[in-house]
């Protein structure tokens, strides 16, 4: 067995954890370091569920090896709001989390944790998103209660806020 | 934890070492992963070893070559692709064809040359092992047999690049790295069995891909099962450059039906020769559809792919023509070749 030693960044935190050459980072952040908020979806790339953040980037983690992210920094759905914290310690959580709550954008909640990472990456590059946007961006995510409608909704609803940019 | 296959990681920072690397007996090539790791967890690949070429600064640059033609490094981005600041105005079917390979995220990790390379696909085959253990091995899994196509005599899975039609459509060449250094056209990377789809040599690759300097007008268009994320059911890519207000080197080819992209040759023909009227465009669909033979085992049947090849190609066709009578047709349907030879009015 390939095996060896990697560190990264989760959430902030150093970590460092013994793991195989096949070992993909969805298996390192929910088996090993056990940040089971991001879900296990397809394990294939398919579903969009397993989305975390490599270095502020929305990426799938289920289709990548996790030796390929030595050194780097990961965000997952359990530091969103830490993160947004950093930069706006008046609130709790991220705007977009709060919205998700607020249009009743989650039903099982199975796909949230990937669509939160998503479209919180989507408001980080375009902070004023349209609804075509944001379809696009949310286009590798299944939802499998079909309740896109709210899920655009709540998204659209952080970046028509106005105030401020969602950065 | 899946039962993902043991494999060992080597990481390299020079494409030198590539050759040697990938020599090793169960070698092969780790980009973005996108397609291989989907095909390590469902144990539809076994490499033991792979060799990861993102660290490779030179696979990674888009640069311009003394004759200022653009020069993309095969584990370039499509996220990089679509980011470029400049090389969107100028390839802008490129562009189109990058937008339409699966989701941001998947773009953000996959490369050009991932997307050149990427393993042909079958509904027989790219399903869980528990879907496929009710099944005898096919030709692709080393078999004996296809299920989409009882009485062939090889693999006709099917090729999913939504570059690779693009850029055979623009002239694109492939920079090919192993023991020598040699530059081919995108059509001659392809064999045509599905088993074993790429003309690369045991330690070859594709180091870069070379755009023309001036890019041809061109339209690509893509259909599939919902407007995101899947893979073609039928691409069509087709260009051409206008010369005195005649289209020349007319390129209609059609992918995603069979194990490599087609060039249909008789219909390039056609337009090379004969006004684009709405007549012939049709002309040149149905002999579109006359060449290829798609089997089924894509996900939207042989009859809906085989009509989405001649409605996408008159599409692509008329959308081409009216691009190149903005850029420089003088009237309402573009001459061909024999009509300006024999000196009649386009």
């Amino acid at each position: 067995m390939a095996g060896t030693l990697l560190q990264l960044t989760v959430n902030g935190h150093p970590q460092t954890v013994w793991i195989q050459d096949k070992t993909t980072l969805l298996e390192v952040l929910r088996d090993g370091l056990g940040f089971t908020g991001t879900k296990n979806g397809c394990a294939v790339g398919q579903c969009g569920t397993c989305t975390v953040w490599i270095d502020g980037v929305s990426r799938l983690s289920c289709i990548t090896l996790a030796r390929t992210v030595e050194g780097r920094t990961v965000t997952t759905v359990e530091g969103l709001a830490d993160w947004w914290r950093e930069r706006h310690p008046e609130d709790v959580y991220h705007p977009l989390q709060s919205a998700f709550v607020a249009e009743g954008a989650v039903q099982c909640g199975f796909c949230t944790p990937g669509m939160t990472m998503a479209g919180a990456a989507l408001l980080q590059e375009i902070p004023h998103p349209d609804r075509e946007e944001i379809r696009e961006a949310l286009g590798g995510h299944l939802c499998r209660c079909t309740g896109y409608e709210q899920i655009i909704r709540a998204v659209a609803a952080v970046g028509d806020r106005g105030k401020e940019d969602v950065r | 934890m899946s039962s993902r296959p043991s494999f060992y990681i080597t990481r390299l920072e020079n494409w030198v070492d590539l050759p040697s690397s990938l020599g090793t007996l169960g070698a092969q090539i780790l980009a973005g992963g996108t397609d291989l790791v989907p095909n390590l967890t469902w144990e539809l690949a076994s490499p033991t070893m792979l060799v990861d070429v993102m660290g490779i600064s030179e696979l990674r640059e888009i640069t311009i070559d003394a004759e200022g033609r653009w020069v993309i490094g095969a584990a370039v981005t499509l996220s990089d692709i679509l980011h470029h600041p400049v090389l969107g105005a100028h390839y802008p079917m490129l562009v189109a064809a990058v937008h339409a390979v699966a989701t941001p995220e998947i773009r953000a990790q996959a490369t050009l040359g991932g997307n050149l390379c990427v393993d042909t696909r079958c509904r027989f085959r790219n399903q869980p092992p528990i879907w496929r253990s009710g099944l005898d091995p096919c030709f692709k899994s080393d078999g004996n047999r296809c299920y989409a196509a009882p009485k062939s005599r090889e693999c006709v899975a099917i090729l999913s690049s939504d570059t690779a039609p693009v850029l055979i459509a623009l002239g694109a060449e492939v920079a090919v790295g192993g023991p020598e250094l040699r530059w081919v056209e995108v059509e001659a990377l392809y064999s045509g069995d599905g088993h074993d789809h790429l003309t690369l040599g045991p330690q070859e690759f594709v180091r870069a891909v070379r755009l023309p300097r001036v890019s041809p007008a061109g339209v690509f268009r893509k259909w599939r099962d919902r407007a995101t994320m899947d893979f073609p059911e039928v691409d069509v890519a087709v260009a051409a450059t206008l010369d005195e207000g005649v289209p020349r080197d007319i390129r209609i080819v059609v992918s995603a039906v069979g194990p490599a992209p087609v060039r249909i040759s008789a219909a390039e023909v056609l337009l090379d020769s004969s006004p684009w009227t709405d007549a012939q465009l049709e002309r040149a669909s149905v002999m579109a559809r006359e060449a290829v033979h798609p089997y089924d085992n894509g996900q939207l049947g042989v009859i809906g792919r085989q009509l989405a090849v001649r409605s996408l190609v008159l599409d692509a066709l008329t959308a081409l023509r009216a691009a190149l009578m903005e850029t420089g047709g003088e009237q309402n349907d573009l001459g061909g070749r024999d009509s300006r030879e024999k000196g009649q009015p386009r």
